[in-house]
Order: C-alpha cells, then sequence, then structure tokens
C-alpha cells in the first residue's frame, strides 16, 4: 500500500484537477476550450477555461502542496504531530507584506499581483530576521525565533489594521488574509512556483534527516547526519513555501496541520516518505475546497480559507480528542 | 593494533584528559557513579559531542573521517530511546543503515535475529514493551553493522530475564574484528561480561584493567564513597554494597 500511495494520490490529482475544470457557473466543453486557449484562440470556452479555471485549479493545487509539504516537513522536524508551518514566522510576514501594499499602495506597476509580490518580499525578510536571530543554535531555538519574528509582524499587522487609511482598504486587506485563490492569474502562479520548486528542493534533499531524526537528534548525529544544517535547510524550505502560498492566496488555514495526519498512515507513518503524498495530498483537498466555493450558491462568496478553517478544526479537535485518548 | 584509540581525550568541565586502547573482540565496560563521564565519553567517541585530544580509529583520527564513514563504523546506542512516530518495527531496525544509504534485507534481518526482535519485525514499535524495545533499538544500531559499538546503560530500567538476553547480545556481538563499549551501573554483572573496566569518576579515569583489577574494595570506597564485599570466584562474580 505504501509503495502505491504516491501514484495514486498523483492520479486523484488529475481527476481532481480535471473536476475543478468543469465546476463554475457556466457550462462549458472544457477540453476543447483547453485546447483552444493553448492554441491561442480566444473563443468563450478558451477564455473561461485558461484564463479563469485553469489558474485557479492550478493555484489551489500548487497552493495546497506547498501548505502540505511545509507541514509534513516541519511535523518530521519538530517531532511533533501538532507542528504548524505557520511557526516559522513566514506567513505573518508574508501577510504584512501584503498589508502594506493596501496601505501604501505599493507596486502599483505589479497590478493585482503587487500584495503577492510584496508578501513574498515580506516573507522572505522575516525569514532572514528569523535565521539570524536563531544564529547557529539548537532547532528548537530557531522554532522559537520563528515564534518570535512570528509575534513581531503580527503586531505590526495589527497596527497597519489599525490605521488603516479607510474602511475600505480594511476591509480588502481583511478579505484578502482570509485566503482566496479567485481572480488571480497565471502571473500569480508564476510567483508560487519557483518557491514551490526551491523549497520542495531543500525539503526532499532531507529526507534522510527526517528519518534519522525519528529517534532523536543525538540518534540522527551520531548516524552521521549533519542535525543543524539540515534543520536550517528544512526551516528554510518550509518557510519559502507558506510564504509564498500566504503571499498568493492568504491565510488558509489548518491545511498544513491537518493534510500530513491524513497521509501518514498511507505511508507507514515513516517521516521521509510522506513529503510527497503530503504534496499531493494537500493539493487535492485545497482544490477540493475551492470547488466546494465555488459550487455553493451565488451571492456572498465564502472565502477558501474560511471553509478550510470550518472544516479543518473539528478535524483537528478530533486529533486532539484521539491523541489524548492514548495517553489516558 | 589497538580498534580505537584515545590519546589525552578531554572534554571541558567534564572529561580530564583520558587515555586507552581497545582491542578487536573486547568488550570494555565503563562504570561509575552518576555524572562521573560515562555518557560524555561515549558522545564524543560517538560524533555527538566535539572533544579536545585525539582519538585514532584503525589509524585515522576520527574528525578526519566524514561524518557518515564514521557512522558506518561506529554506532551509538543511546541512554533512552523513543520513537517519535508509531513505525513497524522492521522501519525503526532499518534505520541502522541510514549511513550506508541503503536497507539492506539481509543486514537488518541478521540484527533482528541476534537482537532478538525478528517475531515482531512488522508491529508498531510503541505496542511493544519497554524490555520489547529496548531490544528494537539494540537491533537498529545493529543493522549498521559497525565495527565498534557504544551502548549507553543499555541495561537501565530491564528486567532480569531483558539484561541477561541484551548483554549475551552485546557479548556476541564483541568478536572478530568487533568491538563493544558499553556503560553500565550492576558491576556484578559488569564483572561478569567485560573483558576489561574503566572505572570513571569526576570527570577522569580512577582504574582501567581487568575487572579483579579495577573491582576493589579500595576502589570502590574511594569512588563510591560505599564499603562492598567483593567475591570474584564466585560463581558468578559478587559485588554487593554494605552501606
Amino acid at each position: 500500500m505504501a509503495r502505491l500511495t504516491t501514484p495514486l494520490l498523483a492520479l486523484l490529482t488529475l481527476l481532481t484537477a480535471l473536476a475543478s475544470l468543469h465546476t463554475g457557473s457556466a457550462s462549458l466543453e472544457v477540453l476543447p476550450g483547453l485546447w483552444q486557449w493553448l492554441q491561442g484562440q480566444d473563443t468563450v470556452a478558451a477564455i473561461v477555461v485558461g484564463e479563469i479555471r485553469l489558474p485557479r485549479t492550478l493555484l489551489a493545487l500548487a497552493v495546497g502542496a506547498a501548505l502540505g509539504l511545509s507541514g509534513a516537513a516541519l511535523q518530521g522536524l519538530l517531532r511533533n504531530p501538532l507542528a504548524d508551518p505557520s511557526l516559522t514566522g513566514a506567513s505573518q510576514g508574508a501577510a504584512l507584506g501584503a498589508a502594506t501594499v493596501f496601505y501604501f499602495g505599493l507596486f502599483p506597476a505589479a497590478g493585482a499581483a503587487a500584495p503577492a509580490l510584496a508578501g513574498m518580499i515580506g516573507a522572505l525578510l522575516a525569514l532572514g530576521l528569523m535565521l539570524a536571530l536563531a544564529g547557529p543554535s539548537r532547532q528548537s531555538m530557531v522554532i522559537m525565533a520563528g515564534l518570535a519574528i512570528s509575534t513581531l509582524t503580527g503586531a505590526l499587522l495589527a497596527t497597519v489594521l489599525n490605521f488603516a487609511p479607510n474602511p475600505y482598504a480594511m476591509q480588502e486587506l481583511v478579505f484578502w488574509l482570509l485566503g482566496s485563490v479567485s481572480e488571480r492569474g497565471l502571473d500569480h502562479l508564476w510567483l508560487l512556483l519557483p518557491a514551490l520548486l526551491l523549497g520542495g528542493m531543500l525539503i526532499l534533499g532531507q529526507r534522510r534527516l527526517l528519518s534519522g531524526l525519528t529517534l532523536g537528534e543525538e540518534v540522527a548525529q551520531s548516524l552521521g547526519l549533519n542535525c543543524t544544517r539540515g534543520s536550517r535547510l528544512i526551516v528554510l524550505g518550509a518557510a519559502l513555501l507558506v510564504g509564498a502560498s500566504v503571499a498568493v492566496a492568504g491565510a488558509i488555514g489548518f491545511v498544513g496541520l491537518l493534510v500530513p495526519h491524513l497521509v501518514r498512515p498511507l505511508v507507514g507513518q515513516r517521516p521521509d516518505r510522506i513529503l510527497l503524498p503530503a504534496a499531493l495530498a494537500g493539493g487535492i483537498l485545497v482544490c477540493l475546497a475551492d470547488m466546494v466555493v465555488r459550487l455553493l450558491p451565488p451571492g456572498r462568496e465564502i472565502k477558501l480559507g474560511v471553509l478550510t478553517s470550518l472544516l479543518g478544526a473539528p478535524l483537528f479537535i478530533w486529533l486532539v480528542w484521539r491523541e489524548r485518548g492514548r495517553w489516558l | 593494533m589497538a580498534l580505537i584509540e584515545s590519546r589525552e581525550l578531554q572534554l571541558p568541565g567534564r572529561l580530564q584528559p583520558l587515555s586507552f586502547q581497545l582491542q578487536p573482540g573486547e568488550l570494555l565496560g565503563l562504570i561509575g557513579p552518576n555524572g562521573a563521564g560515562k555518557s560524555s565519553l561515549l558522545h564524543c567517541l560517538g560524533g555527538i559531542e566535539s572533544y579536545g585530544g585525539e582519538v585514532w580509529l584503525e589509524g585515522r583520527e576520527l574528525r578526519q573521517w566524514s561524518p557518515q564513514t564514521r557512522a558506518q563504523q561506529i554506532g551509538l546506542l543511546p541512554q533512552r530511546g523513543q520513537s517519535a512516530w508509531a513505525l513497524k518495527v522492521a522501519d525503526i531496525v532499518a534505520l541502522g543503515r541510514l549511513p550506508w544509504g541503503d536497507e539492506d534485507a539481509e543486514a537488518i534481518s541478521r540484527a533482528a535475529q541476534l537482537a532478538g526482535v525478528e517475531q515482531w519485525m512488522q508491529r508498531p514499535v510503541a505496542q511493544l514493551s519497554g524490555g520489547e524495545q529496548a531490544r528494537v533499538w539494540l537491533a537498529r544500531v545493529l543493522a549498521g553493522e559497525p565495527q565498534l559499538l557504544l551502548a549507553d546503560e543499555p541495561l537501565a530500567s530491564l528486567d532480569l530475564y531483558y539484561q541477561c538476553r541484551v548483554l549475551e547480545c552485546l557479548r556476541d556481538y564483541a568478536s572478530g574484528e568487533r568491538a563493544v563499549i558499553l556503560s553500565l551501573h550492576d558491576l556484578a554483572l559488569a564483572a561478569r561480561s567485560c573483558d576489561r573496566l574503566c572505572l570513571l569518576d569526576h570527570g577522569r579515569v580512577h582504574a582501567l584493567g581487568s575487572p579483579a583489577q579495577v573491582l576493589t574494595v579500595e576502589n570502590l570506597r574511594a569512588v563510591y564513597g560505599i564499603e562492598a564485599k567483593i567475591d570474584l570466584q564466585a560463581e558468578p562474580p559478587l559485588v554487593a554494597a554494605l552501606g
């Protein structure tokens, strides 16, 4: 079963993507529309599928993959099933970066991608600060540093909200923070993809360390693994992933925390084998949630991040309940 | 030629300059009160702590070995074993192959057999008792087939049956080109199983030699501050604290 997990999830990802392309208010011939879009024709089907549904689907998959992978990597690194990707401080940094765009109107040339661009810069700044603060210390300190930077950027974000120039800007910002993959184009995907690839490579390169850390830092070190350098690379990778996804899509809660739990039993609990399946499952989950958003009756749309939180929170409560039962 | 040789190995505040040699086939027991430096010494040899002085393994200083090749030669079984995830026993044992970058099925099954865990290979390690788990952690180190096996209090918190089994396993492992260093508190067991003993006190070697040379009433009085009754000719050897 464990060996089939990744191919099966890859197949499921493809099916979800196809289903997502078929989901929308207009009923269209999706595959011909996609083909026409690829050929550069501007039929209605080509525009709807190529310009609206395809970016939205790919973005949902990429954001979900980034969150799922970063969650799995951080839980493996910290040996804690309740570790959340936001612990790195990068997500708050990204949110602050994006908020400054709404506040100061930065990067007007970037158009709709301006919050994402500023979010990436915010995530990278937060990340740099976090690594500088942690210095060459133990991995627990890296997370403490992440938490400290997260608190600082959170406070700054609250300040920005507090002094919002007008209610409209505040509303824009709050809606953006709630998380969504709608009204975004392929340019957002081009911002996210390099971070997804680089972060993914950094994390996948440390699979042996994640394996060794199963038995603790002492054992990992005695097995010839470089814990200090490897931990940094994993935190850097996770921060890139989560920072980029928050920058592009806002805060989409619980995916990074919960996806590894759903996948772990399928891979025999192994922290090295969970990475790709967690990325695929994260993509599927966010894409499915976004389809639900689109299928809900028209009117005021529920934000994707709100939906994942509404679905994720009860699942999280159930997990805590189950963990509690194990220790009683 | 010695398998490993320590020359003035030291760790500020914890180990004073310490020199010894270990021959292939030897089982060396580290004894001494809590805080004497037993774990620190094992950690230095196992690559967890950086040290002063020199440690030579097969004619090369330990620092010249890459961490991976060092880990292929020296395996460390730490004092407390715990798995963060509910892995199967087979997966835990396979972790011992990480320095080799393979999952050599034969080495894994040999290790499982030596440690006597082959009947639990498909069970989650968390379902086993403490004594059974201790054998799984040992099997993990054995799977790497290191030339030098370091075991930090492998008998702690084990019942008599498992103490005997684990000690037997380490005794068997210390043969041919391989050697074992273990730390332990049970002096009678140490006298019975170890070829040589190293009595540590406040980070320095108080006595090093055969059990008869090390386990004397004077040494135990000086290091532990106890009066002891010692009869190493008895079968099994007797070392008892009188108070």
